[in-house]
């Protein structure tokens, strides 16, 4: 059970953290200030 | 001036540079009596165990001092600063790639020959039977190397650490090479026949790859 | 049934990004409706993962990766799919949205192709008592997942560079070309395999065919989905590094 809840949860995590990090860069730009990597 | 007189040009003067030099022939050749020495000292001494690891071990060493080789395929023109010109030659500059990767096979084949040797001495390979698949596998393995070889290190000249980057873009796609080619050299000493599935994927792979080298070589010289 | 929805959304999914590429800028208003569909499959698909698809007799309840395992495999391929077509385009024709297609189809690919290399072992332990099998699926995606880095790794080294993007175009190219070579060679050198049988061939029972295909469909359109924002971002980075070297002369 332990298994099936940390598959789903890591491909949770790693899918929205993508996700948000790319809000982010997208949000900077297009106020105009240069990305940070 | 035609495509194929270039080259041939190419070719000729690639050739003529190892055989007058001897430098890349020579450290790969030296390269391959070291990991074979090795090998043959680390390896377990029973017959029937060398025979069994024998094709996977020869086309990772051959893997390995092809590479040598290949990081060293556009060397003479970086240095020299005949790669402007190269670049300027009025044809298709994939005629330029063919001769590169052709000189490049002509190397491998040798260091081929030579490693087998190396195989038969030190590890008690014996070819009697199996010599012609692997020499079918040897020149097909050759042609796979030599071709996505030759097309990389071009582009990795350019690129900041290249004896990291040429491995790591090169492998991966070269697995196939090591798969197909260990694989017939193995059920050849095996004496099984070799399937001809086999044989047709693996020239379809170098058909594959050297007509893509081809044609993407005038863009890759650009640089 | 279920797998002719799932090619038609791959279809159109592909379709809408190479689409969406030639014009981001003004076209990436579109992403927001497919944003919208991405979530509300994606609830679909949890819906039938925990309350419709059965639970499987050997495995146990932990046989539900299954449907978090496989979506991840189309998207894998469509990268590098995305990722070959951008770098014909760009090699044809030198225009930079080419280019950034098949950058955002790199990047987003191999998140889910680790994906697949993370949660295949998760998978594995407690069905086979291996963190790790060398079997025909997960060995293939772990060479794929290879070529993935070595793409990003020649990106990155070759940064700043004239000759980067021609390159990188290159690489995608002979990258993607290989990988049914590398599937045949990693099915030759394996012999016998541990995985699970492709069920497709096997006939899964409908209720499980059905979840994996709205896993699947779900999938397609969060990969099709980031790939736009990842493309608006690459679009927007070249316009302010643009505009800041012109404002510098």
């Amino acid at each position: 059970m332990a298994y099936l809840l940390a598959a789903y949860a890591v491909t949770a995590v790693v899918l929205v953290g993508y996700a948000l990090r790319l809000g982010r860069a997208r949000a900077a730009l297009l106020r105009g200030t240069p990305r940070r990597s | 001036m035609s495509g194929a007189s270039v080259a041939r040009a190419v070719f000729a003067k690639d050739l003529l540079l190892d055989f007058r030099t001897r430098d890349r022939l020579g450290h790969m050749a030296v390269f391959a009596l070291l990991v074979v020495a090795l090998l043959s000292i680390v390896v377990p001494a029973s017959r029937t165990e060398r025979l069994a690891w024998s094709p996977a071990l020869l086309w990772v060493v051959l893997l390995f001092t092809s590479l040598l080789g290949l990081a060293r395929s556009f060397q003479s023109e970086t240095e020299g600063g005949a790669l402007a010109l190269l670049v300027q030659a009025p044809v298709d500059r994939g005629w330029v790639f063919l001769g590169k990767a052709g000189a490049n096979v002509v190397a491998l084949v040798g260091v081929e020959l030579w490693t087998g040797l190396l195989f038969s001495v030190f590890l008690d390979v014996d070819w009697s039977g199996a010599w012609r698949a692997a020499l079918g596998a040897g020149l097909l393995g050759a042609l796979g190397l030599a071709s996505l070889g030759t097309l990389l290190s071009a582009m990795s000249v350019a690129v900041r650490f290249r004896e990291f980057l040429l491995p790591v873009l090169l492998f991966p796609l070269v697995l196939p090479v090591l798969v197909l080619a260990s694989s017939i050299t193995g059920a050849a000493l095996a004496e099984r026949p070799v399937p001809a599935l086999w044989w047709g994927v693996f020239a379809l792979y170098d058909w594959v790859f050297v007509s893509l080298g081809y044609l993407v070589f005038d863009y890759v010289l650009e640089d | 049934m279920v797998s002719a929805l799932v090619t038609l959304s791959v279809v159109l999914a592909a379709g809408w990004i190479v689409w969406l590429s030639r014009d981001i800028e003004l076209r990436a208003g579109s992403a927001r409706g497919v944003g919208a569909a991405a979530l509300a499959a994606l609830a679909l698909w949890l819906g039938m993962v925990v309350f419709y698809a059965p639970i499987e007799q050997v495995q146990g309840i932990v046989q539900k990766i299954f449907y978090v395992h496989i979506p991840a495999i189309i998207p894998t391929y469509l990268g590098f799919l995305l990722t070959a077509v951008g770098g014909v385009g760009f090699l044809r024709t030198r225009r930079e949205s080419w280019d950034q297609l098949a950058q955002s189809g790199a990047e987003v690919g191999v998140i889910f192709c680790s994906l697949m290399l993370i949660v295949g072992p998760i998978w594995a332990k407690p069905v086979w008592g291996h963190w790790w099998v060398w079997d025909l699926r997960l060995t293939s995606t772990l060479i794929l997942w290879f070529i993935y880095v070595a793409y990003l790794l020649l990106r990155g080294l070759a940064f700043g560079s004239d000759a980067a993007k021609t390159f990188t175009s290159v690489y995608g190219i002979v990258g993607t070309a290989a990988i049914p070579f590398v599937y045949f060679a990693v099915d030759l050198a394996q012999g016998s395999t541990m995985h699970p049988s492709n069920p497709a061939r096997e006939g899964l029972p409908a209720e499980m065919g059905r979840t994996a295909g709205a896993g699947l469909v779900a999938f397609v359109l969060v990969f099709a989905w980031l790939v736009a924002r990842r493309m608006e971002v690459a679009a927007l980075e070249a316009r302010s590094l643009e505009a800041r070297t012109q404002g510098g002369l």
